[in-house]
């Protein structure tokens, strides 16, 4: 099996700018990218099937709009505010086929958990999926960036266009949250 | 980061039990790959010498003409200057202290001066007494 080739971000998005190597770069793109993405968009909308939908239409949006990405924002940043709208477009429109209100939060989304085959979580685990799915779209986003990915503030503060103590307050209110509803839930 | 978490979650780690169908992430790049559409690049010209120097030369026109016109407006102003404006411009070098000293000095005459004449007078005579003897 041939090693694979060294991922450099600067040489692949000038390489993204030009007619005859843009395909293969985006290729080198998917490759990096598909599974932190993926397990961002999973933890989001929860179901496999559905965070695969959503992976491939965040990818497909990156690749029709690559001519306007320029450089300016590290190319992570700028899938990850794809992947972000498109998860959040998603619940939105299946809180619309289930006639559940725009207000109301994301717990339907585990609803199903325990039968998901591609789930092997215990009862404590889906207690927390079902936690986590009270919170607003937006505190969602910054514990699952905190917790699961332990990504920096500064680094979610470029994506979610937000500052960083508002973000430190966010995950704060969420930990709050979630112990909160352990304690009513035991 | 530690401080931030709770004792709930310390129990129940990062592991959130989602998993993958076996081999999902290559097999999702290669159908991925496959179904990406056609899409147009716009490619970034390089840039000729004459747009990379244009600022340049603009820059040094722009100087150029200033030049220019400071020196008609100075040519312009000297001629059409009245003797009483002159008069004026006189006395006000004069008042200064510096330019008047300048303007005596330039009135002088110097030692080198004051030997040629006396020189000269003395060669007169020489000559007078010759013609004389």
């Amino acid at each position: 099996m041939a090693a694979k080739a060294k991922y450099d971000e600067a040489e692949i998005i000038e390489q993204l700018h030009r007619q005859d190597t843009c395909r293969a770069a985006f290729g080198r793109v998917i490759e990096h990218y598909s599974e932190q993405l993926y397990w961002h968009i999973r933890r989001m909308v929860i179901d496999h099937d559905d965070a695969n939908d959503v992976l491939q239409n965040t990818f497909i949006k990156a690749w029709t709009n690559i001519d306007n990405f320029r450089g300016d924002a590290k190319l992570s940043t700028w899938l990850y505010k794809i992947a972000i709208n498109e998860s959040i477009t998603f619940i939105n429109k299946k809180k619309a086929l289930n006639n559940i209100s725009i207000d109301d939060d994301d717990s339907f989304l585990v609803n199903n958990l325990e039968a998901d085959k591609y789930f092997d979580g215990d009862e404590a685990q889906i207690k927390l999926q079902k936690a986590i799915a009270t919170l607003p779209d937006k505190q969602r986003l910054v514990f699952n960036m905190r917790y699961y990915e332990e990504m920096k503030y500064e680094d979610m503060s470029e994506i979610l266009g937000t500052s960083v103590g508002a973000l430190k307050a966010s995950y704060h209110h969420a930990l709050k949250k979630i112990e909160t509803f352990f304690e009513n839930n035991d | 980061m530690k401080k931030e978490e709770s004792k709930i979650l310390d129990k129940l780690g990062k592991n959130a039990g989602f998993k993958v169908p076996d081999n999902y992430f290559n097999d999702f790049n290669a159908r991925l790959m496959e179904s990406l559409p056609e899409v147009k690049i716009t490619e970034e010209e390089k840039p000729t010498m004459w747009v990379r120097v244009r600022p340049f030369v603009y820059m040094a026109a722009m100087f150029a003409g200033v030049w220019l016109m400071m020196n008609i407006f100075t040519i312009g102003s000297k001629s059409t200057a009245t003797g009483e404006q002159r008069a004026a411009q006189i006395s006000a070098g004069v008042a200064n202290e510096k330019n008047a000293e300048e303007l005596i000095n330039y009135g002088s005459v110097s030692d080198y001066d004051i030997m040629t004449y006396e020189d000269s007078v003395n060669m007169e005579m020489e000559e007078h007494d010759n013609a004389g003897n």
